[in-house]
Parts: structure tokens; sequence; C-alpha cells
């Protein structure tokens, strides 16, 4: 039953072969005009900084975020600090007039909510004092101010009076902030505020104002948004230089020009065809999309190189280009289909995990695989048998003689190296499963985790996080009251008690540094009323004496909406390493259900840390899922591909050991699982089960048809293919090792995980394979083999 | 046999994924606990040896170890506004009071507390309660409330003594009946039969005093506003006025056991009235927020304020 099904298979795959030959002329110029109308839509293709698809959207507390976007848009601030180096303190002229004039420009940069600058400089920043007369209250800075020795003492008492220490002024006094929120649309042109237009402008302040006396710091979501897209631009010289790896080792390798260029146009075929694809699909290229032309390039250039190896093959046995292409594409047809096939659906699985950004990679990435069944096995063979193979090629070629070192290695197919392979990979089995458990989910450094520990943006965080009492990791509740209290929610005392003992207990919480609500505004306002007597600062229980901190209910403090239907509690967290949000969310959870108030409801949760903590959550949730799809679809292809269960394990099994590994090398390197390196494991292993398929496919060949025993079979397939497999492997580990250089740190950390996966996979695959081959006992093949030969010879006879 | 092995090894590499690839704990976080160094704790008070403090959302704690450690006490009804004030007459019995009128008893020296009396129509808070040697019990606090019980605290009675609707701020008095009340606009007035009568004392200053505190029969200290404190030597009939190393406003006030009168209030700030009896020396600043609260205990200094508790052992002072 499976020879018939082989054999008919295998005379469709024949067919092809020859039709596709015998109309390569047509083919050549169709093809040429596909390309020819997609590198035009490549053109077209957009870069898209894509931070709204790194959003888990459906997370319940992504939901929270989105409902009151509009309405507590403090998230997207912007952070100017200006400082003075070395000795000294801001009360000095030449501070104050850098102040004010930084507190100028940024008023004026397009977008920034005019309205809610604030620096010393600006109105909206006072003092206010209790004095015998009452309530005294004034600007900081005073009305024409000209820095003079006594203005400056003024201005010093002022703000120690103000409140502002450790919020718009350094806690050591050596440098003032000037704070400002973006508006989502610019209202002056009615169109989303361009982030790398602010991003330049804001650079443009530093390079215009740091001196040797002051230091200009900046951060800011718009900023990260404007560094991120610069250095998108890196791209593509890391790619220029991928390709120039691959070119010459290409020429090492084939030490044919003719073949060298031809894989490499046909490996950048795919790459050109998705690129100018992507925007009839509505996709733009972002940050992490943007290494899917690496993969495609590298996955491409590793057909192309079994290829026209196996071109080379028959041309050396002495066949013509045109029978060689014939017999190049019926041998590889099938293993290619299936190992693109396999990628294109491990690419799919990626895109279950339930975050855009994720999504489109897994789209884009099964999009180019899928292209790459017409360009590497249909393109390729065609352009094969126009081609003549030079001189320098042929000679180059080995003989019948034994290939030593494949020999050598194919001893892993015999019992004791076999059991030294495999009693070696349970050691690094124990290992890597004991190191991988220390795996932490998320962020593991301080900063924003797109850029690295040491660029600019994130050594200005850390300057201003550590000068100033205020965090950049903030995770906000909404409560949202319906307690019908009269003039306003605000006047509510069952909610106001509430968010007050809410803030009291996550005070408590290990993590949290600090925590503003409304509550503690108006028990600030409330005290201020009654001579400024903290024993005044609480929540009372009537609506008449909450009506004491009314001044801290209005919505322009941005803690709450007009008429307090909604207000935000803002938790400010001393990082947002995983655990730490870990801990914070679920304390959080069990403390809003441990404490219900009627017609009070708690939202968890906004936030940078609200983000990460729902991105956390949903890539954690997508880890065993994602990878139970992915070995789940594999071992269904491999099953139908070999119908074989021995054949199955041994190229799961040694998949499996590199994926633990992966996990412990993350653990040993601080690499976080996250949105960037979760696809890691997925995509390394899609592309890692190729050198099986390639292999197995081969010594399938050898074993079931020839009656070859496994050592001999196993050989074969190295001979063949394990020179392609391997230099494969090293191609596409240099490609992607060449982001490990990239000043963006997820990429960075993407590249060093994709390239461990792509080079260690094949050592797997040419080592633990054949070792558990020979153990589970493949050479069941070989007597299948040995009764078709007697068929064969006994039908002859007949 | 041959092919168990290789299923050995598969099965190993199957067991070892499941364990690599299930859910991986985070490390343990320390429990959440109530922060007495992060909420308002408006006063403290020694009962005997042990430190008892109350504050924001109705909080009594105590400490047995001189403000290493604090646990929280019994109350007989847990509540959310603020406790403002505690006193004790002796080492078991002593009064708490604080927002909606509230006013709470301990007979075991704070370790449990019983409620004596709550209005639920006004929030106001009371500023404290002085039990006069006679066994009357006075209540007093904002605008002007001064109530009074003979009872123990099961009935209270409002007393017209002539503070208007002004704040009541501080009450202190001895065993001989001598007090003194301080409050909202330089008010100031004096008792010398226990608290049943009172009389209003010349104006010496005009803006808000928040306490009182008597050093003996005649010598007595009022403090307030902005770095504003007062010495009468002759029970209110004269008053100076100390010197005051910064202007911040005074909250609070402590006798030491070794007869120091220490005296807390903005800018975290912990001054002592110096020997001559003619100004405040600046002792300690703890940071940046006001002291409400202050107490010696086992030679440490305790203090309480804006951002809680916080204990100054005798090596740092």
């Amino acid at each position: 039953m499976n020879q018939t099904h082989d054999s008919r298979l295998r005379r469709f795959v024949d067919g092809v072969a020859e039709r596709l030959i015998r109309h390569r002329n047509t083919l050549l110029i169709l093809f040429s005009a596909v390309t020819l109308a997609l590198a035009w839509g490549a053109s077209q293709a957009r870069l898209d900084p894509g931070f709204n698809k790194l959003i888990p959207l459906s997370h319940p507390y992504m939901k929270t975020l989105t409902d009151y976007a509009n309405v507590f848009s403090g998230a997207n601030r912007i952070l100017v600090n200006v400082r003075v180096k070395g000795d000294g303190d801001i009360y000095q002229k030449p501070f104050m007039d850098t102040l004010r004039a930084v507190t100028d420009e940024v008023f004026f940069i397009p977008g920034v909510n005019r309205t809610r600058v604030s620096s010393l400089f600006t109105p909206s920043v006072r003092y206010t004092e209790v004095t015998e007369e009452g309530f005294v209250s004034d600007v900081v800075v005073p009305a024409r101010f000209s820095a003079q020795p006594d203005e400056l003492a003024v201005v010093q008492r002022n703000v120690a009076r103000s409140g502002t220490i450790g919020r718009l002024v350094a806690n050591d006094q050596k440098g003032a902030l000037v704070q400002a929120d973006l508006q989502e649309i610019n209202p002056e042109t009615g169109k989303p505020v361009d982030y790398a237009e602010i991003a330049g402008k804001l650079e443009d302040i530093r390079a215009k104002y740091s001196s040797d006396g002051i230091e200009i710091n900046i951060v800011g979501f718009a900023k990260v948004v404007g560094d991120v897209q610069a250095a998108l631009g890196q791209v593509f010289m890391f790619f220029g230089i991928a390709f120039a790896i691959t070119a010459v080792l290409l020429f090492a390798y084939s030490r044919s020009l003719k073949l060298t260029v031809v894989a490499l146009l046909v490996a950048l075929l795919p790459v050109v065809w998705l690129v100018g694809l992507l925007p009839a699909f509505g996709l733009g290229i972002d940050p992490m999309s943007i290494l899917v032309p690496f993969l495609i390039f590298s996955i491409g250039v590793s057909h192309a190189v079994q290829m026209t190896n196996a071109w080379k093959q028959e041309v050396l046995a002495g066949r013509t280009s045109r029978e060689a292409a014939i017999a190049a594409f019926r041998k590889l047809f099938i293993p290619g289909a299936v190992a693109l096939l396999t990628n294109a659906l491990g690419f799919m699985v990626i895109m279950m995990i339930d975050i855009q950004i994720v999504r489109e990679l897994g789209i884009t990435a099964c999009l180019g695989v899928t292209l790459m069944i017409l360009t590497n096995k249909v393109f390729l063979p065609i352009v094969l048998s126009f081609l003549r193979l030079e001189r320098g090629a042929r000679s180059s070629a080995d003989s019948d003689a034994r290939h030593p070192l494949w020999w050598k290695i194919s001893a892993f197919a015999t019992p004791a190296p076999a059991l030294v392979a495999i009693v070696a990979s349970l050691a690094v089995l124990g290992w890597g499963t004991l190191e991988s458990r220390k795996l932490e989910v998320g962020d593991i450094g301080s900063g924003v985790p797109e850029l690295r520990a040491e660029s600019r943006y994130n050594q200005d965080h850390n300057r201003i996080v550590s000068t100033y009492s205020i965090g950049m990791d903030v995770l906000t509740a909404v409560v949202e009251s319906k307690t019908g209290a009269e003039g306003g929610e605000c006047l509510s005392p069952a909610l106001m008690q509430a968010v007050n003992r809410f803030e009291h207990r996550m005070k408590g919480v290990a993590g949290v540094q600090s925590v503003v609500s409304l509550p503690s505004a108006a028990k600030f306002t409330i005290a201020g009323q009654n001579e400024g007597n903290p024993r005044w600062a609480f929540i009372p229980s009537t609506g008449d004496s909450l009506r004491q901190g009314a001044r801290a209910m209005d919505p322009q403090m941005g803690l709450t909406v007009d008429g307090c239907g909604a207000m935000q509690v803002l938790i400010y967290l001393q990082d947002h390493k995983g655990a730490t949000l870990a801990h914070v969310g679920s304390e959080m959870k069990r403390l809003i259900a441990a404490d219900h108030t009627p017609g009070v409801t708690f939202r968890m949760a906004g936030g940078s840390a609200g983000v990460a903590l729902a991105t956390n959550e949903a890539v954690e949730h997508a880890e065993v899922t994602m990878l139970l799809a992915i070995f789940g679809a594999i071992t269904l292809l491999c099953l139908l591909t070999f119908r074989s269960w021995r054949a199955v394990l041994c190229i799961i099994v040694p998949l499996a050991l590199v994926s633990i590994l992966c996990n412990a090398l993350m653990a040993r390197l601080g690499i976080g699982l996250k949105v960037s390196t979760l696809p890691v494991i997925a995509l390394g292993v899609g592309v890692g089960v190729d050198y099986g398929i390639y292999l197995f496919e081969r010594i399938e060949h050898e074993m079931r048809l020839r009656g070859l025993p496994l050592r001999e079979a196993y050989y074969e397939a190295l001979r063949q293919r394990g020179t392609a497999a391997v230099f494969t492997a090293l191609t596409m580990a240099l490609s992607v090792g060449t982001w490990a250089f990239s000043s963006l740190k997820f990429q960075a950390d993407m590249g060093v995980l994709l390239a461990f996966m792509f080079f260690v996979n094949v050592l797997g695959a040419i080592t633990l394979a054949p070792a558990l081959a020979y153990w589970l006992n493949l050479s069941v093949w070989q007597r299948q083999g040995e009764r078709v030969l007697q068929g064969e010879a006994s039908r002859q006879a007949a | 046999m041959r092919t168990l092995v290789g299923l050995a090894v598969s099965a190993a590499v199957a067991a070892a994924s499941v364990y690599a690839f299930s859910p991986r704990p985070y490390p343990e976080q320390a429990p959440t606990q109530v922060r007495t160094d992060s909420m308002r704790i408006n006063d403290l008070a020694l009962a005997g040896n042990r430190l008892v403090a109350v504050g924001d959302l109705g909080s009594v704690f105590y400490s047995n170890d001189g403000g290493v450690s604090w646990q929280g006490a019994l109350l007989d009804r847990p509540f959310d506004v603020a406790l403002t004030d505690v006193h004790f007459r002796d080492a078991a019995h002593g009064w708490a009071s604080g927002g909606d009128g509230r006013v709470m008893a301990t007979r075991d020296g704070g370790l449990s507390w019983t409620t004596l009396r709550v209005e639920k129509d006004v929030s106001e808070p009371l500023m404290g309660v002085w039990a006069s040697p006679d066994g009357t019990l006075f209540a007093y606090g904002s605008y002007g409330r001064f109530l009074a019980s003979s009872d123990g605290g099961k009935a209270w009675q409002q007393r017209d003594i002539g503070v208007e609707d002004f704040h009541v701020n501080a009450v202190e008095g001895g065993s001989d009946g001598r007090a003194m009340l301080v409050g909202e606009q330089g008010m100031a007035l004096k008792s010398a039969d226990g608290g049943q009568r009172w009389q209003k004392l010349a104006p010496f200053y005009h803006g808000s005093l928040f306490g009182v505190a008597r050093l003996d029969a005649d010598t007595w200290l009022a403090y307030g506003l902005r770095g504003n404190a007062y010495l009468t030597r002759d029970f209110g009939a004269s008053w100076q006025k100390l010197s005051v190393p910064m202007p911040v406003s005074l909250f609070g006030h402590a006798r030491t056991a070794d007869g120091r009168v220490l005296v807390v209030g903005q800018g975290g700030s912990v001054f002592e009235l110096d020997a001559p009896g003619t100004g405040l020396r600046l002792v300690k600043r703890t940071g940046p927020l006001a002291l409400t609260g202050v107490a010696v205990a086992g030679g440490a200094l305790v203090v309480a304020g804006e951002t809680g508790l916080k204990r100054i052992a005798k090596e740092d002072q």
C-alpha cells in the first residue's frame, strides 16, 4: 500500500519536473515579471514603530487601559532634566537661564499639551504656606525674574516650600525638570503627532543647551519611539553584512561564482516578494518583523545550497545541466517542500500568541517560507537548467572514495559512539533542565527594555530615577464609582475611604515604592484648610466634610474625570522586573477581591507597568501552547512523511533538547522570556527541523529502497546533504548573529538566541539523531529495503 | 532491548521538557504587611513601658520593644477615619479620639479598645480627651467642641466655655486640677478646678496654637504655627516668646522620664526646650515631612507623623 502511494507521488513529482523544464522559458519570463512587480511593491513598504502592537489588547487589563486612554493620558509624558555638572546647585544664573529657555522650547514642540507643561518657570507650579493671616500661595519664580542673587535666594526658599523637591527639582538640588504631556492628535494640524519629529526636536534641545556646565537628560515614550526608529536604519547595514558573509561562505563552499550568484539571487527573491506583498496585506515592517527578511534569506540560502549541491553532484556524475536540474528537483522537491511547510507551520503557530506584533511576525514569516517553495523548488531548477558549471568547480569534486570526516561522523550510528552521544546528551539535558528553571518572565534589567542598558536613553532614565523621587514604572488601577453621592462621586465617603484603604494596603506590598491617589491629595488639602494641621489629614465620613478637599478633585490634576465617575490610583514600583510585576499584580488582585464596597469597582491595570504585567501574563500563557502546537505540528508532518514513529522520535528528541538548552542559555545570559524572545524557540525549531528532514529523507531512501545498513545509509545522507546542512547552519547562525550588534536590545537578544538554535540544532541532527536511530532500532527500515530488493530480484527472475 | 534504550532516552527528554516548561515559580517576595512607616500616624504615648500610636484608617499600634516592632491593637468596632490623639492616665487606662467625634478607651494599657462614643452626621475630628482628676472626662476638638462626661464616657454634654466655634487643639492638666486649653487664632484658656470653669487668657499670639505642655503648676509651654512657642512662669498671666531656630509649625510634644521637654513639627524636626527656658534647640531632623508625636522609650527616640513611625536609636540621636 505504502509502496504504491510512494511511487504514485514519485511519478507525479517526475512528471512535474519534466514539464517544468519543458516550459522553462515561459516560466522564467513569468517569474521575472512577478519579481519586477513585487520589487516595485517592496519600495512602497513602510516602517512602523509598532508600539501599539506590543500591547496584548484582548487582555482584560488592556481593556481598562483602552477604555480610559483618552481620559488619563498622563502616560505619554516627556521629561527633560536640566542638570548642573560638577559642583554647585541650581540656584545660579546660567542654570536658571537655561531652564527657562528649555521650558520655552518644550512648550513650542508641536503636539505638546501647552496647558500641562510644568517647570519652575510655569505658573502652574506654586508654593503655598499657612500663615497667621491664612493661606499664601504664589508662583515659585517671581515675575520679572532676572537671576539676581537676592532673587535666587527667594526662589530657593519658595522651592523648599512648594513641595516640588523630588518631583520637579532633584533631591540633591542639582537639577530641575521640564515636564510635558503629549497629545495623540496635534490640535493645530488635526493629524496624529509625529513621534520621530518630536524626538528630533528634543535631540535639538539637547544639542543646543548641553555645555561644560549643563547636562540635559531626556526621557519619555516619544523619545523611545524616536530612538527605536533611528536604530531601525541599522538593520539595512546588518543585512548587508549578512549578505556579504553568506556570499563569501557560499563561494568558499561551492568554488563556483555562478552557483554563488544564483544561490544568493534566488535566496533574495522571496525577500523581495515578501516585502512587496506586505503592503497588499496591510502590513508594515516593525522592529520585530524586520528580522523576517534575514530569516527568509537564510532559509532561502539553505534550500538553495541543497538544490545547487544536488545539481552539482548530478553534473559531476556526467549529466547535462538540464538532466541534472530535473534530477535535483526530483530528489529534493519532497523533502524541501515538507521542510518549508513545516517552517510555515511553525511560524503559523506563532500567530496563536495574542500580541499583535508577534502575530504579524508569524504571518510575515509564514508567507515568506511559503513563497520560498515557488522560488527555491521551482524557479531555482529552471535557472540551474540554463547553467554550465565552471571548470574550477568541477575539479574540486570528490570521487567515489569515502569522505573521511563524514565516515567518522557516521559512526554515531554504531552502538558505542551512539551510547556516548546519548550519555553526553543526557548530561547536557540534566544541566539544561535545571538551568532553564531559572528563566524569568519579563524584563530583567532596568530602563526601557527596547534599548540597551548602556544606551543614551537608559542612562538618562537612570539619572532621572536616581535623582528624583518619581519612578518611571507605574501601575495604575481605575476606580469606577456609581454610589450616587450628592455633589459628585468624589464626595462619596464610601468611595474615598475604599480608595484610601486600597492605597494604604498597596503601600505594604513588596516592590511598591509609593502610591498616589485622589484621597491622599484630598487629605492634604483638607489639612491645608485647617491651618496645615496634619491631624486633619484623613478622609472624613460625611460628604460635607469631604468638600474641604475639593481642590484635589479637579480633573485638571489628572487623577479623576469630571464628576468622579472614575479615578486612577498610581502605584509606583521599584522596578519592572517580571517577578516584581507578578507579585504586585497578584497582591493587587487579592486586595481588590477581599474588600468590596457597593457601587465601587476597582479595575486593573494601566500604566507602563500595567502593560508590562499584561504582556508578561500573555507571554507566559502563550509559551506552553506555542510549544505544544509547534511540536505537535512537526510530529504530524514527520509522521506523514516517514510513516515511522522511530524516525519521528529521532528528529523530535534532539529538537526538544535544544529547546530546553535555549531556555537555559536565556537564564544564563540574563535574557527574560518576553514578546521578542517568545517566538525564538518556535522559529529555531521550525528551521532546525529542516536538517533532520533532509537527512532522514535520504536515510529512508537508502535503507528502505536500497537496503543499506544504518551506518552506510547515514553516511550517504551525510555525504549528499550533510555538508549543505552544516554550511547552512553556519551561514544562518552568522547572519542572524550580526543582530547581536544591534542597538536595539531585543534584536540583539533574538539574534544571539536564534544563532544558538540554528547551530546547535544541526549538531543535534548529525550526532544525537543517528545515535537515537541506532538505539531506536531504525534498522527495521533496512529489512523493509531488503524485502523490496528481494521482490524486485524475484520479479526480474520471473 | 535496543529499542527500549532509545525509548527510555526519549522518555527522559520528554519528562525533562515537561519539567523545564512547566510554570516557573517566581522568587518568594516579602509578604504584604501594614507599613507603619508610610502611613499618617498622628500621636504617640507611653502606657508604662509600652508605646501606643494612633493614626489614619482607625489604626492603633502598640510596641513592647521601644518602637522596634509594632502590632495592631484589638478594636471593638474597626473604622476608616483617623484617630488624632492618644493619652494615658496611668499604665493601664487611656483614651484615644479622632474623626466622627469618636472616643475610645482602654483598660489594659492599649492592647484592646472599647468605643465610648461616635457621631453619625458630623465627621469633624475630636482632638483629644483629658481625664480630669475629679473623674470627669473632657473631649475637645474642631469647631469649639468641648464635651464632658461624668459617668466614664457613657453620656456626653457639650459645655459652653467661651471657645465659640474655634478649633480646640489641645488641653493638658495636672493632678492639682490646674489645666490649660489652646486652639485656633491664639485662643488660650486656663482652669484651676479640674476643668469645670475656664478663664480666657489675655491674647499673646494671633496665630493657631497646636499644643500646650505643663512643666509644673506655674510653668507652661504653648506652641503653634511657624516657629511660635511661648513660655509662662505664672500660670498664664504673662508669656515670653521663645527663640526657635526655624520658622516651622510645631504639632506635638513629650516630657521624658528625665524631665526633658521635646517638641516636634514640620520638616521632621525635633526640638528640646533649653535649660534656661528661653528657646527651643534643634535636636534632630528626621525627614522632610511633618511630625506630630514623639516619645522616648528605652533610650530610643520614637517619632510619629506624616510618614509614619520612625525609631531613632540612642547612638543616632
